[in-house]
């Protein structure tokens, strides 16, 4: 009776470990076909990102952007940054109701929410 | 065995154990065989797919970024060509629809090529995603694609001088070696090229080019050389303290991105020339501040002290000034007004062996240490021996060659405080003084006063460089060009230079500009001298360039 018990333990877990190796082998091989497919596309991906960027520089060259500031300047009026664009601290245009406030009580307005008085 | 009532039905073979055991022993060899057997072939499998995939990427080149990040130069896959004739059966036919693609090939030799029996041959070596789509769409066997990859320089002639230019090394019909011929591409050669596998590539070549200013420079000394009909110019923006190149800009110069071969036999082969960092030239009175330095650096004299400025003759030769001198002169007015006369006296003091300390504690005597191979192989022309006469006439800047990154260098190491520096095309992390002190703090501050007093005195060679928005002082030079017999030099073919250090409230960058056969006609008289040439290019950069190198004004705008 043992050795019956014995003889069918092993038969099945023979079949269970021959079908667990089977499935391990297929599972490690889609595994692989995906890994694959994966480095694939990201390989892809990053050689769209790379024309992406190289199109965006070109799309970006200044000699481009000087001629659309050129035809658009109507519209934008954008000009070229000069030193006038630089104003210190103390020229700042500050509202009536802040003229006596201190600079740092001027700091914390500024952060706050309550803009509009 | 035995029956269920224990008796034996059949005794048991002596040997019966040991058939079994050896059965059993073949039966676990043959199935441990093909295990194996089984492993192999799976793991081998393995390594055929990996290593393909590895084939596919090697062969690349890394990106060329500026210090903010803009690609100057990167690596994209274009599509080549190829034709297998024996696959093609009406040649003729063939050979007229790929001319209707591509216009400029020759009918004639490709129906040759088609039908001389050979097995393979390159069509085009890389055509656009238009014709590409046209040959596919002719459906015609025997044209084959293969992968190209190119170099792209998104922003054409844009820092072309520094970035360089590239060549195609080797080609098949699955990849392309590229290689650097000149600039950053071929100083950083075995950076750049990848060779082994990695999955995305994220390293790139920073630059300590500023994209923006160097737009900027470029625009501006374009302009400036064509208002000022000069053949040439250059002009480089460094970082005094670390030596970071912020902008460099050599004039003419060229699109990468064309076909070089083309380049050379319809251009002037010399826009790939860096006139910067390659150029070498007698720089004129931009010299006289080094023989000042040597002098205060040995307490020889102070910027107050009075030196004869009459003309005077050394081995037959006089030395002169244009303009009109009293008999004494401070050092502080010979340079403020240029004086030859005072400068060469300065050298005689000064002596053959001051004179040679200074030049090499600043560098003038090696070629600059800068990582392009151009900078490593322009030495410059230092004559051999030192008599009085040449003492005398290198001090206004005669007799001495040198590239415009040399003095820049120079300027650098006087203005920074004394440090010495190497210049470098690579964004450091680091700031501050990364050389040894070779100069005295005191040497260095006296000088750029003396610069400063160039800008703000009234009769400054630079005076018009005096502006409300910044501080800034630098030496002004023009050097008549060597006529082409090399016996004498031509009065109306001069190099006009400036060298200037800004902003000076807190020196941080030193600005070299030079024009090669620069002449200002907008005046009443034409005029080459670098004070109505270069000088006012200098004003015009510093407007344009220092609010995008973040240097606040001097006091704030006028508008408000």
């Amino acid at each position: 009776m043992l050795r019956f018990f014995l003889f069918t333990t092993l038969t099945v877990s023979t079949f269970v470990l021959g079908l667990w190796a089977y499935k391990i082998n297929y599972d490690s091989r889609a595994a692989d076909e995906r890994v694959k497919e994966l480095e694939n596309s990201i390989l892809s991906a990053s050689k769209e990102i790379k024309i992406l960027n190289a199109e965006w520089a070109h799309l970006n060259s200044p000699e481009r952007l000087r001629k659309l500031l050129g035809y658009y300047f109507l519209e934008l009026r954008l000009t070229p940054i000069n030193p006038d664009d630089f104003i210190s601290f103390s020229e700042v245009y500050w509202r009536e109701t802040s003229k006596n406030v201190p600079a740092k009580l001027v700091g914390n307005r500024l952060s706050g929410i309550d803009h509009e008085e | 065995m035995k029956s269920s009532d224990g008796e034996k039905i059949f005794t048991e073979h002596p040997r019966t154990r040991r058939r079994l055991f050896l059965f059993g022993l073949l039966v676990i060899t043959g199935f441990s065989l093909i295990g194996l057997k089984i492993a192999f072939l799976a793991s081998k499998e393995n390594q055929k797919s990996r290593s393909y995939f590895q084939e596919d990427k090697i062969h690349s080149r890394l990106n060329i970024t500026d210090r903010n990040g803009y690609i100057l130069a990167t690596n994209l896959e274009g599509v080549s060509v190829y034709i297998r004739p024996q696959e093609i059966q009406k040649k003729s036919l063939v050979a007229q629809k790929l001319k209707n693609i591509f216009p400029d090939l020759d009918k004639v030799e490709l129906i040759k090529k088609l039908k001389d029996g050979r097995k393979f041959f390159w069509l085009k070596s890389l055509v656009s995603p238009k014709q590409e789509k046209a040959l596919f769409d002719l459906g015609q066997p025997g044209i084959y694609f293969g992968k190209r990859e190119y170099r792209f320089y998104p922003y054409g002639t844009l820092a072309s001088h520094v970035i360089g230019y590239t060549k195609i090394n080797e080609f098949d019909v699955n990849y392309t070696i590229i290689s650097g011929i000149s600039g950053v591409e071929k100083a950083f050669e075995n950076k750049l090229a990848v060779k082994k596998f990695t999955k995305v590539n994220k390293s790139e070549i920073v630059l300590s080019l500023d994209l923006p200013v160097q737009a900027e420079v470029e625009n501006v000394l374009k302009e400036w050389q064509k208002r000022m009909g000069a053949k040439a110019g250059g002009i480089v923006i460094m970082n005094i303290h670390n030596g970071e190149i912020i902008a460099l800009a050599s004039s003419p110069d060229f699109d990468a991105n064309k076909d070089r071969s083309g380049a050379g036999k319809n251009k002037d082969a010399s826009i790939f020339f860096n006139r910067v960092v390659q150029g070498v030239y007698e720089m004129g009175s931009t010299f006289k501040i080094f023989p000042v330095a040597q002098g205060l650096e040995k307490n020889l004299f102070k910027l107050s002290s009075l030196i004869d400025t009459r003309s005077f003759k050394i081995s037959s030769k006089k030395i002169e000034d244009k303009y009109k001198f009293n008999n004494k002169s401070t050092v502080n007015e010979i340079i403020v007004r240029s004086s030859n006369v005072g400068a060469a006296k300065i050298a005689l003091m000064v002596g053959e062996t001051g004179l040679k300390e200074i030049f090499s504690k600043l560098g003038l005597f090696a070629p600059v240490n800068l990582e392009l191979k151009e900078a490593n192989l322009t030495q410059p022309i230092i004559p051999k021996n030192w008599r009085d006469i040449r003492l005398a006439t290198i001090s206004y800047g005669y007799g001495m060659s040198v590239s415009l990154l040399h003095m820049a260098k120079a300027y650098a190491i006087l203005g920074n405080g004394g440090f010495e520096i190497e210049p470098t095309i690579l964004k450091k992390n680091k700031v501050g003084h990364l050389g040894s002190r070779v100069l005295k703090k005191t040497t260095s501050d006296e000088i750029l006063k003396l610069l400063e007093a160039i800008v703000t005195d009234p009769r400054g060679t630079a005076k018009i460089l005096g502006s409300k928005y910044y501080r800034i002082g630098g030496k002004t030079g023009t050097a008549e060009k060597v006529s082409h017999d090399k016996k004498g030099y031509q009065k109306d073919k001069v190099i006009s230079n400036f060298v200037g250090i800004f902003p000076l409230r807190e020196p941080k960058f030193v600005i070299a500009a030079f024009l090669d056969e620069p002449e200002n006609n907008f005046l009443q008289q034409p005029c080459r001298y670098s004070s109505c040439t270069v000088v006012p290019m200098i004003k015009k950069l510093i407007e344009r360039t220092g609010p995008l190198m973040n240097v606040i004004p001097l006091h704030g705008a006028s508008k408000f």
